[in-house]
């Protein structure tokens, strides 16, 4: 990506520093977008702004809605759960808006990873997102209420998984008794 | 914009105390397209005619209205705190024109972004510093 247009043509609209272009541009726009619901676009004008601490608490919102929306939210989550993850990997190398919020994107985050590992059938990746993670650092109340309904959830599939697997061997175990109820003449001894 | 040096745009200041009218909203859409007063000059209200204009097409290519909106801008020059007005009303557009205009690859040209380490981009030379 580069320079947008309505940069470089800052010298034409009379703003002659990025701090002019960002108060009367871009701040007031992201509001505006963040009123009509365009959340991700919000969010990316917060943050060529800088204004960090807003981008990470409009994120946090923003995620919290998605992950409560039945259907996981669609294509939209999907591309905001990119950016979000994109903006949090910068934010970290550069240690812009440190804190608890940051924090709870993070978790929101591994949530999502969680959810859709399960989603696949990747259970197991699903408990050690879940484990390692989430419960492994302090949460506040609201996250661990998730993570616990979330795990106790994982942990249910995991288990019904994994009995699933224990009747399908069945077939599979190489004695006489298994053979006879296969459709297959040429084992039936 | 031939006839530029004979365009006057109505003080919207003015106007207002003029029409009584205490409840405006956005300017541009309320702001009629020719003042005719008879207090004030007949002034034409450029940035409502290239808003309702370029209305038509912000969603589909904004960098082409983002053209029309500079032109504006050309009123900045006027007197008595009107050229002030054009600028607002220009900033005005472009928000609009960022916020109404599609999401995509497009949009993030119109806006801008930044570089795979986070950093942004910085311009260092632009032809618009040509033009002046």
């Amino acid at each position: 990506m580069q320079t947008g247009v309505i940069e470089q043509a800052a010298p034409l609209l009379k703003l002659h520093d990025a701090q002019e272009l960002n108060a009367e541009v871009f701040v007031p726009a992201a509001r505006q977008a963040e009123e009509s619901d365009r959340v991700l676009q919000a969010i990316k004008l917060y943050n060529l702004a800088g204004e960090y601490t807003t981008v990470i608490s409009s994120l946090a919102t923003a995620l919290g809605t998605t992950l409560a929306a039945p259907g996981g939210g669609g294509e939209r989550a999907r591309s905001l759960e990119a950016a979000a993850n994109e903006i949090i990997r910068h934010y970290e190398r550069m240690g812009r808006a440190p804190g608890r919020v940051r924090d709870a994107v993070v978790k929101l985050l591994r949530v999502r990873e969680a959810l859709d590992a399960k989603a696949e059938g990747r259970v197991d990746r699903a408990l050690e997102v879940s484990f390692y993670d989430l419960t492994s650092t302090q949460l506040d109340d609201e996250c661990r209420s998730w993570s616990q309904r979330t795990l106790s959830h994982s942990m249910a599939t995991w288990r019904r998984s994994i009995d699933v697997q224990r009747n399908s061997r069945n077939c599979m175990i190489p004695c006489s008794a298994t053979y006879t109820r296969t459709s297959h003449s040429r084992w039936t001894p | 914009m031939v006839y530029y040096a004979h365009l006057l745009v109505p003080s919207h200041r003015t106007l207002r105390l003029v029409s009584n009218d205490h409840v405006w909203g956005a300017v541009t859409k309320t702001t009629p397209l020719v003042s005719l007063s008879s207090s004030l000059p007949p002034a034409l209200s450029l940035s409502t005619l290239i808003w309702r204009y370029m209305r038509q097409f912000v969603r589909l290519d904004a960098k082409e209205a983002l053209q029309y909106v500079y032109t504006v801008t050309l009123g900045a020059d006027q007197p008595g705190g009107i050229g002030r007005e054009q600028l607002e009303l220009a900033w005005d557009l472009v928000r609009r024109v960022i916020v109404l205009a599609n999401a995509g690859p497009a949009w993030d040209e119109l806006v801008g972004g930044f570089r795979a380490d986070g950093m942004r981009f910085v311009c260092l030379f632009s032809f618009i510093t040509l033009y002046y």
